[in-house]
C-alpha cells in the first residue's frame, strides 16, 4: 500500500474518531451548563472543554455564553471546528477512494454536505444538540460502514489504528483535564461531576452497569483507564492498537511503532493507581500515546529506504 | 399526447426526420411519450442524487485560482447510435489512431520518411509546441504512442459525420462514459430493456490489458499505475475511477521514485517496482530533471528511465505534435501515407493563417469563421466569430497577423441536435461525440462515447468546462 494512502486512511480514522468526541464533548459542556447543581460558572466549563481539546490559545475568545460552541460547531475556518475536521476527513478519503469502501465513502461525503446544507450559525443558538447528534450519528454509521464494508487489509487497519489512538489521547486527556481540576480523587467531587466525566466519553451506562451506580472517583478512574471491556478506555485502545500493529506485519518495518504501543500497553494495564502521583502517570500516558502516533508515522509513511535518490543524469 | 408530440428538431436531428422518430429511435419516442415532465424530473433528480451522493463531480475554472466542484450533468434523453452507422465510425477511428501513431512512431524514432518526403511541412512539426526534441530515439513497443485517444466527432447539418479534433495527450471522459451507463440503467430501466445496447462496463479490464501489452520486454505480470496531478486536476475523479477500475494503484509524482533507471512506488512494505505509467500528468511536467525544473507534479528521472527501457509511460511524451490544430489538417495525408487507403472519416473544413492567401481570406471573413488557437483543448481561447464584438475581432486579426502558427480558422459547422430535457420538456440542443480507442498491441473502441451536448439553446459549445452536458450514448448490437 502506498504510504500515501496508509497515511491519509489514518487521518480520516482520527478526523471522524475527533468529529465524533468533540460532538460528544461540546454537547456535554451544553447540558452541564444549564444543569442546575453545578456550582461552577459557565465560563469556567468552556474553558475546561478547551482545554480537553488541545486549545488553550482560544480562551481568551470567550467572552460570552456560547461563543465556543459557535465556533466549534460552525466555524468551518478554524481548523478544530466539526465541519474543518469532517472537510478534511472527507478530502483525505476523496484522494484514497480506491482504499475507502463505497459505503465508506458516501457515509463520510453524506456528513460532509449535510453540514454544508445546515444553517450552522443558526444551528448552534437554537438547536444544537439535534446537529451535535446527527455528527456523532454519522460518524458511528462512518466506523459500520467501515467495519461492514471494508477488507481486513491494511487499508482498514491504518483506519482504525488512527481511530483507537484518537480515541485513547481523548480518554486520557478527559482524565487528566478533571484531575487537574479536582486534585486528588477524592470524595469531595460531587456525584455530578463523575456523571459528567462518564458522559464526556459515553461511558455512564457501562459504568453503572458495572459498578450499580456505585459513583467512587477511584473507580471512574480505573474504568476508564483499565477496562479491557469498555470500547473508549484507554487500555482497550490500546490493546486494539497493538493488535492492529502486529496484525501489519512483524518484521523490521514498525519495530519500534510496536514496542511503543506494547510498552503503553501494560503500563497502563498493570499500573497501580492507587499508589501513583496520579498527575504524573496520567501525563506520562498522554505523551505516550502521542510519541506511539508519531512513531506509526515515521514507519509507514516516511519509509527509509536502501534505495537513495541519486544524482540523475542528464536526460 | 405524448412528451415528443409536436417535437420540431432544428438542423440535422439525431432522432427525428420529418417530425417522425428515425427507425433506431422508435422504440426510446415511444417510451418517453409515457412518461410526462414530472416523471422525467424525478428521475433527473435521481441521477443528479446518486452522482452527487457519488462524489461524480468536475471542477470547473473561474477567474480566481479556486476550481468549482460541480455535479457531472448528465441529461435523462440518451443519444443511440445504429450497428451500421457504428460499424463505419468505428472503421474510421482504427484507421485515424493507426495512422497517427505510425506518424508518432516516424518522428520521434523513425527517419521523418513523412517529412522528408514533403507530406508535411517540416518547419511546421518542429515549430509545433506539443513536439519534444527530447523524446527523439525513445522506442516504444507497438509503436503505441496513442494508447488512449478521445477523437472528437460532430455530425453537420447534413448528417455527415467529421473529426473536429483529436485528443492524443490526456484525452478526459471515458469514466463519465461508465457512470453514464450506470445512472441511466437506473433511471430508464423500460427504455433501456427495449433495447441491446453494447456495453462498456469491459473497459477497465480491456485497458489493463492494453496497459500491460506495452511493458518492457520480460516483465511478466507487469505493475501498471496511474499517474494524477493530484486532487485538484479538474479530472482527478476519473484519474481514481480509472484505477479502480483496473485494481491499480493511483499514484502522485511524490509517490515515485526512480533509482538506476528503474521506477518504483513507495509503500509501507518498502519499494515495489512499477512497469508501466499511465499518466495524466502534461508532457511539460512529467520529469523536472527532462523539462519544467519548476514541476512539483512530475518523478525527478522518469524520461530517462523510459529511455533506458525500463518503463513504459502512456500516452508518450511528445504526442502534442500530432494533436497540435495545425498539423490536424495532414491527418488525412498521413493516413494516406502511412497506410495506403483513403481516409474512412473527413476533416472539418480548416483554413491555415500562415498560408498568405488564407489569411487574407481569414481575415475578411473572420465574423463568420471560428478560430481555434492550436494547442489549446478544452474549448480554451475559441472565438466564434458570429458571437463576437467588433473589438474581439480586431484584436483577433491583428494576433493572427503577429502569430499565424498560432491559431487555425474553421468554417462553423451547425451541429447535428438531439432532444435534450430542459426542465419544462424536450428541446433540440447541439451535440458531439468524443469516442476512445485503445491502441497497443490491437486497436479497439469502446462502443460509443461521451457525448457531450451544448445546454444553452442554440449553443455550439460543448465542452463541460464551458456549461455543456452530457448523454448516455447506446451503440444498439
Amino acid at each position: 500500500m502506498l504510504s500515501r494512502h496508509a497515511e491519509n486512511l489514518f487521518w480520516i480514522g482520527r478526523y471522524v474518531e475527533r468529529a465524533e468526541n468533540t460532538s460528544r464533548l461540546l454537547d456535554v459542556t451544553y447540558h452541564g451548563v444549564l444543569e442546575a447543581g453545578s456550582d461552577r460558572s459557565p465560563t469556567e466549563m468552556w474553558a475546561e472543554l478547551l482545554e480537553t481539546l488541545f486549545l488553550e490559545e482560544e480562551i481568551d475568545s470567550i467572552d460570552e455564553g456560547d461563543a465556543v460552541g459557535e465556533f466549534l460547531l460552525a466555524d468551518s475556518d478554524h481548523h478544530a471546528s466539526i465541519p474543518a475536521l469532517i472537510a478534511r476527513a472527507r478530502e483525505n478519503a476523496r484522494t484514497t477512494r480506491e482504499w475507502v469502501s463505497a459505503e465508506a465513502w458516501e457515509t463520510l461525503n453524506d456528513l460532509y454536505l449535510s453540514l454544508n446544507r445546515i444553517d450552522l450559525v443558526e444551528a448552534a443558538r437554537t438547536r444544537p444538540y439535534e446537529v451535535l447528534r446527527m455528527v456523532k450519528s454519522a460518524c458511528q454509521a462512518i466506523n459500520g460502514s467501515v467495519e461492514a464494508t471494508m477488507p481486513r487489509g491494511e487499508g482498514y487497519r491504518f483506519f482504525l489504528i488512527g481511530e483507537r489512538i484518537e480515541r485513547a489521547l481523548t480518554t486520557a486527556r478527559v482524565l487528566s483535564v478533571w484531575q487537574r481540576r479536582l486534585g486528588p480523587v477524592g470524595a469531595q467531587a460531587a456525584f455530578v461531576e463523575w456523571v459528567k466525566i462518564l458522559k464526556s466519553v459515553s461511558a455512564y451506562e457501562s459504568y453503572l452497569r458495572a459498578y450499580q451506580a456505585s459513583m467512587d472517583g477511584n473507580r471512574v478512574l480505573a474504568f476508564l483507564l483499565q477496562s479491557p471491556d469498555f470500547p473508549r478506555s484507554v487500555l482497550n485502545c490500546l490493546a486494539h492498537g497493538e493488535e492492529l500493529l502486529n496484525a501489519l506485519g512483524t518484521g523490521d518495518v514498525g519495530r519500534e511503532a510496536r514496542r511503543v504501543a506494547g510498552l503503553m500497553r501494560s503500563q497502563v494495564e498493570f499500573a497501580d493507581l492507587t499508589g501513583q502521583d496520579l498527575a504524573d502517570f496520567l501525563g506520562r500516558v498522554e505523551s505516550g500515546i502521542a510519541e506511539l502516533a508519531a512513531e506509526v508515522e515515521a514507519a509507514y509513511f516516511r519509509p527509509t529506504s536502501s534505495v537513495l535518490m541519486h544524482s540523475y543524469e542528464a536526460f | 399526447m405524448g412528451i415528443l408530440s409536436g417535437y420540431v428538431g432544428t438542423g440535422y436531428c439525431e432522432m427525428t426526420a420529418d417530425q417522425d422518430a428515425r427507425p433506431h429511435y422508435q422504440p426510446l419516442a415511444s417510451r418517453f411519450n409515457e412518461m410526462d415532465v414530472a416523471d422525467l424530473e424525478s428521475r433527473v433528480r435521481m441521477v443528479e442524487s446518486l452522482f452527487r451522493r457519488q462524489g461524480i463531480t468536475f471542477a470547473v475554472y473561474d477567474d480566481k485560482e479556486e476550481g468549482v466542484e460541480r455535479t457531472w450533468p448528465l441529461d435523462i434523453v440518451p443519444r443511440i447510435i445504429s450497428p451500421e452507422e457504428w460499424s463505419d465510425l468505428e472503421a474510421g477511428l482504427i484507421q485515424r489512431v493507426k495512422a497517427l501513431n505510425a506518424f508518432l512512431d516516424d518522428i520521434y524514432s523513425g527517419d521523418q520518411a513523412i517529412l522528408n518526403d514533403g507530406v508535411i511541412p517540416r518547419w511546421l512539426v518542429e515549430s509545433s509546441s506539443g513536439y519534444l526534441p527530447e523524446a527523439h530515439g525513445i522506442t516504444v513497443p507497438f509503436g503505441a504512442r496513442c494508447v488512449i485517444s478521445g477523437i472528437d466527432l460532430v455530425r453537420n447539418d447534413a448528417g455527415e459525420y467529421c473529426v473536429l479534433e483529436d485528443n492524443l495527450r490526456v484525452p478526459s471522459g471515458i469514466s463519465y462514459v461508465l457512470e453514464n451507463r450506470v445512472a441511466m440503467t437506473r433511471a430508464l430501466p423500460k427504455a433501456f430493456s427495449r433495447y441491446r445496447v453494447r456495453p462498456v462496463s469491459h473497459f477497465g479490464a480491456s485497458m489493463l490489458r492494453t496497459l500491460q501489452a506495452i511493458a518492457p520486454a520480460g516483465r511478466d505480470d507487469p505493475t501498471v499505475v496511474v499517474l494524477t496531478p493530484g486532487v485538484f486536476n479538474s479530472a482527478y475523479f476519473e484519474h481514481a475511477f480509472l484505477a479502480r477500475q483496473m485494481g491499480v494503484e493511483l499514484v502522485e509524482g511524490r509517490d515515485l521514485v526512480v533509482d538506476s533507471h528503474t521506477v518504483y512506488t513507495r509503500t509501507t512494505r518498502g519499494l515495489q517496482r512499477v512497469d508501466v505509467i499511465y499518466s495524466r500528468v502534461g508532457d511539460q511536467f512529467i520529469d523536472p530533471v527532462a523539462f519544467r525544473p519548476d514541476s512539483v507534479l512530475g518523478v525527478p528521472g522518469l524520461m530517462a528511465a523510459v529511455r533506458a527501457g525500463s518503463v513504459s509511460v502512456a500516452n508518450a511524451a511528445g504526442n502534442g505534435v500530432a494533436d497540435d490544430k495545425g498539423v490536424y489538417p495532414y491527418v488525412p495525408d498521413m493516413i494516406k501515407y502511412y497506410t495506403g487507403e483513403d481516409p474512412l472519416l473527413a476533416n472539418a473544413v480548416t483554413y491555415l493563417p500562415w498560408v498568405e492567401e488564407q489569411l487574407e481570406m481569414i481575415l475578411e471573413r473572420l465574423d463568420e469563421l471560428v478560430v481555434k488557437p492550436v494547442a489549446e483543448a478544452g474549448g480554451y481561447g475559441i472565438v466564434f466569430g458570429p458571437s463576437a464584438g467588433e473589438a474581439e475581432l480586431e484584436e483577433l486579426a491583428s494576433t493572427l497577423r503577429a502569430n499565424p502558427r498560432g491559431y487555425v480558422a474553421q468554417e462553423v459547422i451547425q451541429l447535428s441536435t438531439h432532444p435534450t430535457f430542459t426542465g419544462s420538456g424536450l428541446a433540440p440542443r447541439h451535440i458531439d461525440l468524443r469516442p476512445f480507442v485503445l491502441a497497443s498491441d490491437h486497436v479497439e473502441v469502446v462502443p460509443g462515447g461521451l457525448t457531450r451536448v451544448a445546454l444553452r439553446e442554440g449553443s455550439l459549445v460543448v465542452n463541460s468546462s464551458q456549461g455543456g452536458g452530457s448523454k448516455d450514448t447506446w451503440v444498439l448490437a
